[in-house]
């Protein structure tokens, strides 16, 4: 994130209380893959591998609703090589939202979590080990969005279940 | 006889004789000379049309000739007009086909006719043509399709030219050389070369446009009303460069429903426009209420379209420069231009070429935002793409 953008963001959000929560030690994943998650009634419809500006390994996944298409879920899991680099994708994400603020997400998702507010389409971003996870609402119509951060998360600390 | 392989970008350090450095999209390489070649999938090429001064010409090989033989070899468009019924019907379809051969047909006018040395084996060098009749100066946006009839005659009196071979070539016409993030430095696997899938879209879009306001115009449009996207707030293509084209255009040709927000409309409008030779850039503002918008993509007759948020930025596309007084372009929604913002009367305009200004009735700033500071970040963005 350019200097501009990074300074932006610090009137609308503490970054240094957010540096602050970065664990000292956590595990650490490597080629997550984001796609292998089963879901009863959802599809995976598109599955992309990019990298982020950093040269991050970028997994998107797009889940789609069987009995209701226009029901999407976008994950996105950007995999860093320590909590505080996945900070600051977390950061780029909130730079890169058009939102005044985002609302405090689930404190269980990770060690930084925002949400859209409710008046806005469903969207959750959080830090958590040396992931960054995103999770929107991708399609015409509302999908809840908590119950597939839940499952991701369970995914990252529990990998093994 | 036939044509062995044609090279329409023979020269990679300009462009007013022959066609822009391009690459098919991210993956691979870039499209070199031969674009086509006997046996092999052909190759788009792309011209831009300011850059064109003088003579515009294109390489051929030809084999199967006469051994040692000479002959005179052309190209002209193979184009007929269908056969079509007498009287009003049949001017009327006649007229309809000649405009649809000149917004989608032959641009690149013909080969004109030389002479062709062929070897012992009945090979030819690789041969220069001149192109005459071509329209790649003049030409507005469009992405054609242009069919040779490559036809030899033996250089004598009184000879008839015989049809020897047929090639199909796909072009693209733009305004002008490709702007930022595109770039046209072939001497590396560069990415940044304009890309053949995203010509074919930006040409698409803005088919017909003349000159460069009219392909912003049609950008702008065209990004805000593609229908199976949707508004959220969150960037869903990348802040920080680079801006992800590639997931842009999957999500896009899919048909399926998915979201995006002003940044990544910012990017595809700037993008797009600028592959035609458009001088759009990126740039932000901060801090408002807005008024009451049609969401990217909305209906102007379904008032749960007309919505208004608070944000701490919106991000548009500028011509030239960021100011108080520059041109602004936004894809990412429409203004509602009935001034009494009380009711449920609304007047939806695509923001195309608003003065970004202040309070008057016409400034893009005065109709998108109610209450707010509005204040520019005056930092000029194009997101290089991956």
């Amino acid at each position: 994130m350019d200097e501009a953008a990074l300074k932006e963001l610090g009137t609308r959000y503490d970054l240094a209380a957010l540096r602050a929560r970065v664990p000292r030690e956590a595990p650490q994943l490597r080629a997550f893959d984001a796609a292998a998650l089963q879901v009863d009634g959802w599809r995976v419809s598109v599955s992309e591998t990019l990298r982020t500006a950093s040269g991050r390994p970028w997994r998107r996944v797009v889940f789609d609703a069987l009995d209701a298409p226009a029901m999407r879920v976008l994950i996105d899991v950007v995999e860093c090589a320590s909590p505080a680099e996945a900070l600051d994708e977390l950061l780029e994400r909130l730079a890169g939202n058009q939102l005044a603020r985002l609302d405090d997400g689930p404190p269980q998702l990770g060690f930084a979590a925002f949400q859209h507010p409710a008046a806005a389409p469903p969207a959750i971003f959080f830090a958590l080990n040396n992931l960054c996870i995103a999770v929107a609402s991708f399609g015409s119509r509302r999908a809840e969005v908590l119950p597939w951060a839940e499952r991701y998360r369970s995914r990252v600390v529990e990998p093994a279940r | 006889m036939r044509v062995d392989e044609i090279h329409f970008n023979h020269d990679e350090t300009s462009a007013s004789g022959d066609a822009l450095n391009i690459r098919r999209n991210a993956g691979g390489q870039p499209i070199r000379a031969p674009e086509w070649k006997s046996g092999h999938t052909p190759q788009p090429a792309a011209y831009a049309r300011a850059a064109i001064g003088g003579t515009v010409t294109i390489r051929a090989r030809l084999r199967g000739g006469p051994p040692h033989g000479t002959l005179r070899i052309r190209a002209i468009d193979a184009y007929l007009p269908p056969a079509t019924p007498g009287g009003c019907i049949g001017w009327l379809l006649r007229l309809v086909a000649a405009i649809v051969h000149a917004l989608i047909g032959n641009v690149l006018g013909d080969a004109k006719a030389r002479i062709v040395h062929f070897d012992a084996n009945g090979d030819s060098a690789l041969e220069t043509f001149e192109l005459v009749n071509h329209k790649l100066a003049v030409a507005a946006v469009g992405a054609r399709t242009t069919e040779w009839a490559w036809q030899r005659r033996v250089p004598r009196l009184f000879s008839r030219w015989r049809e020897f071979d047929r090639t199909t070539h796909r072009i693209y016409t733009v305004l002008d050389v490709p702007r930022g993030p595109w770039e046209q430095d072939a001497s590396f696997n560069n990415l940044q070369l304009p890309w053949a899938d995203a010509l074919e879209k930006a040409c698409t879009w803005a088919v017909g446009a003349g000159d460069t306001d009219a392909a912003a115009a049609r950008i702008t449009r065209a990004v805000n009303t593609r229908s199976n996207q949707g508004y959220t707030p969150a960037t869903m293509f990348g802040f920080t460069p680079p801006y992800q084209l590639t997931s842009y255009m999957t999500h896009l040709d899919s048909g399926a429903a998915f979201v995006l927000n002003c940044t990544d409309c910012a990017d595809a409008v700037t993008t797009f426009a600028n592959l035609l030779g458009c001088d759009l850039w990126e740039g932000r503002f901060f801090n408002m209420v807005t008024r009451k918008f049609l969401t990217l993509n909305g209906n102007p007759a379904n008032a749960a379209d007309w919505v208004s948020w608070i944000w701490g930025y919106h991000e548009i596309c500028w011509l030239s420069a960021i100011g108080v007084d520059a041109p602004v372009y936004d894809g990412c929604l429409q203004l509602d231009m009935d001034d009494n913002y009380g009711d449920n009367v609304h007047v939806a305009q695509h923001p195309i070429k608003m003065n970004f200004g202040q309070s008057a009735p016409t400034d893009y700033r005065y109709r998108l935002i109610e209450s707010g500071t509005g204040n520019l970040e005056n930092i000029p963005r194009r997101r290089t793409v991956a």
